[in-house]
């Protein structure tokens, strides 16, 4: 159909013709933030999805666990970047045949309780096996999804990602909830304080780092100041939110919600190096979402 | 027989009692969920958004279309174009050509039944599997789903054993687990020697071209995981501008369907296998649809409706829907949503019939995720259809706002009115039809409330 796409796009221009592009909203919003750390709310929400979680403190635990816990199964489809360590000590078979399929995540997601997987160490594995054991490093756990899916900014790691956030479900028989009815009926994720230092050849994953270098407390501090941008138009912070720092424009009294992963990601590129001398650096190498009062923000704290 | 959704309604909460019973509780459990999960979270902030969010994306769907397509060819996907259903059906039929396809496994999707996918396959001979499991169901029934999220709600556990006890030999008291087990095992054997996966798409994003898929069964990561080619059906509405957008999207998706914090499966594809991945499909195809859909992106009245992300929650809290499911409507889409939709993408005439398969008690806009104003739109379809009621009917009305108008001619005829039913008693309720059916009989007052006004007012 070489002029459908023509076709479809002059209707849908003349469908719009003399109306006024509606704006985006700013920055997504967050859910609020309940207590408690990171692995802990992760681990409250995946077992409430479903999922079986398990962490250990000590590398020695885990592998303890694992043979003890591998004896239950006769095979095992393993992803190719499970640092050796943690391999089940059980004959290989293909992911059709394996009672067990061991996958390691890029990154867990603490609102949602999901693990974020990726087709590189191939998707059958994660899927076609009864039992899904899935390894998470303590620091991949991520406080919100938004932080996960940057993983697919700029250029995606690979063919397809996934977000697993419990076991296959279904209640399409008579509302009566059915476990495993195509994908795994157990989803199993241990928490691990690394995955590097056990094999010590276990692959780097590259994945946003958490902390971000940025003192949350010194942005907290701004609250209820008033800053001036790089080209002098001056504003006020309303409130800093444990996501989020809202300002409010003294012209137009328009306000902006600046998000904290956003300013956390323009540090981490200060800090490796790359200079952020203005708004047009920040929206460049950081977000484009308001620029200029997040740039002023970071200016003010002496950070760009 | 007689047609449309009145006489289907009727028919169906005679014959088929059951039916209403399993979609009340069904739609009545989603509704609870959705509403705890609605509670948890700053849910008008985020339907705010999400409404906003869509909105811009409709403003500039051309741009956003383009960037898409962009995006997807970069990552090696092929992208078609289709106008409408014949359009599609074209693409695919030649898609499965090229392919030699023999064998196709199916995602749940609500622009395949638009398109009428399966009836293609079965003219071309291609063996095909609906891999959700209230799809398969209601595939092994012959029926079309009745609503979006749950395909076979209108049917009872009772029935279900007896189909499967039928089509698979399942004994007939077998548990909802030994069904499930039965299905998959038929279907398991289908991912595996299928050559084609078809999905939908929940979402497209414009930035990075990602298609993304929202499940909770698995059926929809095997189907685009082990067939070696992928087509993904998504309709041009379907896009978001950003990656970061997906983190509501996402979740209000699954609170205001089910109740969830997230589907318990998230796809998010970009491109066909890569050369250095183990598994995943060697093809990846993605068929932009149009399909009515940009006639009512012209429609200013109801292009807000093309914001929709299938979540039937509005169907799920409607009073009409809970009592008769999605069948009685005759249409792909049921509910309010498919009120509004159906007449804009297929035939503006169908609003005559449509627009009154509902009481107008806004129930839905309360959940709409993305602050679709259904009610209001309902009610324009129906303003619209009135200009188009027979003359008789108009010419009533006429009469009526004209009485309503003067107060004179309302005070005469009230008088006469209620000279007429001491009289006669109210033969002449009849004459209004269905509304006199559903209403009690009118007992005209002796006095009119302006006459006990002004005597009470002299008295005092």
């Amino acid at each position: 159909m070489p002029d459908a796409k023509r076709r479809i796009l002059r209707r849908v221009r003349r469908a719009l013709e003399g109306r006024w592009p509606v704006e985006a909203p700013t920055g997504p919003w967050r859910p609020a933030v309940e207590e408690g750390e990171a692995v802990e709310r992760f681990s409250a929400h995946a077992r409430a999805n479903g999922a079986e979680v398990l962490r250990f403190t000590e590398p020695g635990a885990a592998r303890a666990w694992l043979a003890d816990w591998a004896a239950g199964f006769a095979s095992a489809a393993v992803s190719p970047q499970v640092p050796a360590a943690y391999v089940p000590p059980l004959p290989a078979a293909t992911p059709a045949e394996a009672e067990l399929g061991v996958s390691r995540a890029l990154a867990a997601v603490a609102d949602t309780g999901s693990v974020l997987l990726s087709s590189s160490e191939g998707r059958l594995l994660q899927l076609l096996p009864p039992v899904h054991l899935v390894w998470v490093e303590e620091t991949r756990v991520l406080r919100h999804l938004a932080e996960a899916l940057e993983a697919l900014g700029g250029e995606p790691p690979a063919s397809a990602l996934a977000l697993h956030s419990g076991p296959s479900k279904s209640a399409d028989i008579g509302q009566i909830m059915v476990q495993g009815v195509h994908g795994p009926g157990r989803l199993i994720i241990a928490i691990v304080p690394s995955l590097e230092d056990a094999a010590g050849e276990g692959k780097t994953v590259p994945g946003p780092d958490p902390a971000g270098g940025l003192d949350w407390d010194a942005v907290r501090s701004l609250a209820g100041r008033d800053l001036t941008t790089k080209r002098g138009g001056s504003f006020t912070v309303e409130r800093v939110t444990e996501n989020t720092a809202v300002v409010r424009v003294g012209s137009s009294g328009k306000t902006y919600t600046i998000r904290r992963h956003c300013l956390e990601k323009a540090v981490q590129r200060i800090a490796a190096g790359t200079p952020i001398s203005g708004p047009a650096a920040y929206r460049r190498h950081a977000c484009n979402e308001a620029p200029a009062y997040a740039w002023a923000l970071l200016h003010a704290l002496d950070l760009a | 027989m007689a047609k449309g959704y009145k006489a289907a309604a009727k028919r169906a909460l005679a014959e088929q009692p059951q039916v209403r019973e399993s979609v009340t509780r069904a739609t009545l459990h989603f509704d609870a969920n959705r509403a705890r999960a609605y509670a948890e979270v700053e849910a008008e902030a985020w339907r705010d958004w999400a409404a906003a969010t869509k909105r811009h994306t409709l403003s500039r769907l051309d741009r956003y279309l383009i960037q898409a397509e962009a995006r997807l060819l970069a990552s090696g996907a092929e992208v078609h174009w289709a106008e409408d259903a014949d359009d599609a059906q074209q693409i695919l039929r030649e898609l499965i050509d090229r392919y030699g396809v023999q064998r196709v496994v199916k995602g749940k999707s609500m622009l395949s039944e638009e398109l009428e996918v399966n009836g293609l396959l079965e003219r071309l001979g291609v063996e095909f599997f609906e891999t959700d499991l209230g799809e398969y169901i209601i595939q092994l029934a012959g029926e079309p789903p009745s609503h979006i999220v749950g395909p076979a709600i209108h049917k009872n556990l009772e029935e279900i054993r007896a189909l499967f006890h039928e089509k698979l030999g399942t004994p007939p008291d077998a548990s909802p687990g030994a069904l499930a087990a039965a299905a998959r095992k038929v279907l398991r054997e289908a991912f595996l020697t299928a050559d084609m996966g078809i999905s939908g798409a929940n979402f497209v994003v414009a930035e990075t071209g990602t298609v993304v898929l929202v499940e909770n069964e698995g059926n929809i990561r095997l189907s685009t995981s082990a067939p070696r080619v992928h087509v993904v059906l998504a309709g041009i509405e379907k896009l978001l501008p950003r990656v970061c957008d997906l983190e509501i999207f996402l979740q209000l998706l699954a609170r205001a369907a089910t109740g969830q914090k997230i589907g318990t499966f998230v796809s998010l594809l970009n491109g066909p296998r890569r050369p250095d991945e183990p598994d995943g499909p060697e093809h990846l195809h993605v068929v932009f649809v149009d399909n009515g859909r940009s006639s009512v992106l012209a429609d200013r009245e109801m292009y807000e409706a093309l914001s929709c992300i299938r979540c039937g929650a509005c169907l799920n809290t409607c009073p009409v829907y809970r009592q008769t499911g999605g069948h009685a409507y005759g249409q792909v889409y049921s509910g309010p949503i498919g009120i509004v939709l159906t007449p804009g993408l297929r035939d503006p005439r169908l609003a005559e019939d449509l627009g009154y398969a509902c009481s107008l008690c806004t129930a839905c806009a309360d959940v709409c995720p993305v602050k679709i104003p259904l009610p209001k739109q309902i009610l324009t379809w129906r303003v619209r259809s009135a200009k188009r009621a027979p003359a008789a009917e108009r010419m009533a009305f006429a009469g009526y706002a004209q009485l309503m108008t003067r107060p004179r001619f309302y005070r005469i005829s009230g008088k006469l009115l209620r000279i007429a039913a001491s009289l006669t008693g109210a033969p002449w309720l009849p004459v209004l039809g269905a509304w006199a059916a559903g209403h009690g009989a009118l007992e005209p007052s002796p006095k009119s409330f302006r006459e006990i006004w002004e005597e009470d007012l002299g008295n005092a």
